[in-house]
């Protein structure tokens, strides 16, 4: 079967964020939206339901690097939060530490990316930890 | 809005069609210009939505939009979609805590039903909330769950409590010292010295079985509506100022809280109300809760809390509408429900007027909530609850009951 190439999956990518598909739980766009390249992505996510991250709304930075999606995205959290796989000096996301990054396929996207954190959030390991103050940054 | 108006103002090429998503499967089509702002968006969406503009947050690619930002700067094009969270009111400091107080209705429903005493610490967390604690100065802690089981446990509360219905200078003070009580005549002496009134007062038994059966009643589906609409009878049933008690009365005819408190109208209007006819205004109810009544029973229960400070007022006992429901219940007649609408502002005479009597010896307590739940907050945040805030609300709002501060917490209340 023929490889998407990265351009035309991101913009695929693009064009689902900008409708909003999807149930809202989780947003993406284009940085800016003149990057050609599209490397450079927000994110939000807005924390789960009966968990220490509800009614947060969490931003992130997403990288897709000239290999993406055959590599995944880089991440970073731009929010505080305190997750086992977010570096808590600079919010980077450890790869090897999420599941759906350290073992990627190129059948995921940003969105996948995005609900798998969701997801991790509201586990049951993570729903109750301590939480920095809402609204502070990286 | 209307497009003919604006299309001479704001070239037509500007104007986008968006979508936003909302929670509750919320869908909203507006069309706006790039020109406006985000504010200017959130209010368009609070026109045909129920969510207050203070209280959205919109997001769009990926990106918290900033009130201040015009439109454009997102880019936004025509049939994207902008996702919109509730979040709590920009402004949520202590000062707006009463306006806080309506998730409280949502908890009540998370809570442990099976528990009647964080059935009546929720309700009281509301009128805490309110800022009502009239009890303060009483040297009474109405946080403490333990209170009124210790005093339905007191022999000594219960024969006080019956000496003092038995002294008519006590019930002078005591009528005098509350406007409301005043406001109702004479009839108010008699109830108080009534034997049958003296009786409930100082029988724990009634007391027990009035605790029981609310809690049952909550069981029985008058539940999550009832949560904010019994909070708002608690809170009613303070002697709070500004609130007459024919406007009370008003209350109890048309089954609606009073709109000051924030409570939700949903459920609370949805109730029936087929004693409403029996209140004959404005105060001919009181009377009928006198010695004459025939209903032992559901007049004793609407009388009695009246005698216990805080805990069972909290508890919506006062609610006519709630009470109403019991009374269908237990198909007792037009002259019990009458019993009950006179008990409520009975109850609320006895209790204000018990700040004038120095009733128990309970501690004085009026530290602050962090030193009173100081234990309960570490336990708190030992658990993983760091929003201190967050905690101490909850506390607030369930008495210190741990257990109930975590569902509380959970539910997302007091943020």
């Amino acid at each position: 079967m023929a490889k998407i190439p990265r351009n035309f999956r991101l913009l695929e990518e693009l064009e689902k964020g900008e409708k909003g598909i999807g149930d809202g739980s989780c947003s993406y766009g284009l940085e800016d939206g003149d990057d050609i390249m599209m490397s450079h992505w927000n994110g939000t996510i807005i924390g789960p339901g009966h968990t220490v991250h509800e009614n947060r709304i969490y931003s992130l930075k997403i990288t897709c690097g000239e290999d993406y999606p055959d590599k995944p995205p880089t991440i970073q959290f731009i929010s505080r939060v305190n997750l086992p796989f977010v570096n808590q000096t600079n919010g980077t996301v450890d790869p090897s530490k999420l599941p759906v990054l350290a073992h990627w396929n190129r059948n995921n996207s940003i969105e996948t990316v995005l609900v798998e954190i969701r997801r991790e959030m509201a586990s049951f390991n993570n729903r109750k930890l301590p939480q920095p103050p809402e609204g502070s940054t990286f | 809005m209307s497009s003919t108006a604006d299309a001479p103002a704001s070239p037509s090429s500007s104007d986008i069609q968006i979508n936003v998503k909302g929670p509750n499967e919320l869908k909203l089509q507006i069309t706006i210009s790039t020109d406006k702002t985000v504010a200017e968006l959130k209010q368009a969406i609070a026109d045909k939505s129920d969510v207050p503009a203070d209280r959205q947050r919109l997001i769009y690619s990926g990106r918290v939009l900033k009130d201040e930002d015009a439109l454009a700067t997102y880019k936004i094009q025509s049939s994207h979609t902008i996702h919109m969270v509730k979040g709590a009111a920009r402004s949520a400091t202590a000062s707006t805590q009463p306006a806080a107080a309506q998730p409280l209705p949502t908890m009540q429903a998370g809570q442990n039903i099976h528990d009647p005493l964080t059935q009546l610490n929720s309700h009281m967390g509301y009128g805490l909330m309110a800022g009502l604690n009239p009890f303060a100065d009483m040297g009474l802690n109405p946080n403490d769950p333990n209170m009124m089981q210790s005093m339905l446990n007191s022999p000594q509360f219960l024969q006080q409590m019956s000496s003092v219905m038995s002294n008519p200078a006590v019930l002078d003070q005591l009528i005098a010292s509350n406007p409301q009580l005043a406001a109702m005549g004479p009839q108010v002496r008699q109830v108080f010295q009534s034997e049958r009134f003296r009786q409930m007062m100082s029988n724990p038994e009634t007391l027990r079985m009035m605790l029981q059966m609310s809690s049952m009643m909550r069981e029985s589906g008058v539940a999550p509506g009832m949560g904010g609409f019994g909070g708002a009878g608690g809170a009613g049933a303070f002697p709070a100022p500004g609130l007459p008690s024919h406007a009370r009365q008003a209350q109890g005819q048309d089954a609606q809280s009073p709109p000051a408190l924030g409570a939700p109208p949903a459920g609370a209007g949805a109730l029936p109300n087929p004693f409403g006819a029996f209140f004959p205004p404005p105060l001919g109810a009181a009377p009928s809760a006198s010695p004459a009544s025939p209903t032992g029973t559901p007049g004793a229960a609407g009388a009695q809390p009246g005698a216990t400070p805080d805990p069972l007022g909290g508890m919506g006992m006062f609610n006519p509408a709630l009470m109403q429901q019991m009374l269908s219940m237990w198909g007792a007649g037009g002259a019990g429900a009458g019993a009950a609408g006179g008990a409520d502002p009975l109850g609320l005479g006895a209790f204000g007027g018990l700040g004038g009597l120095g009733s128990p010896p309970a501690p004085t307590n009026t530290r602050p909530p962090e030193e009173r739940f100081e234990v309960q907050l570490q336990q708190l945040q030992d658990m993983g609850f760091t929003n201190a805030s967050q905690n101490i609300r909850a506390l607030l709002a369930t008495g210190g009951n741990v257990h109930s501060a975590i569902e509380y917490i959970l539910n997302g209340g007091g943020l």
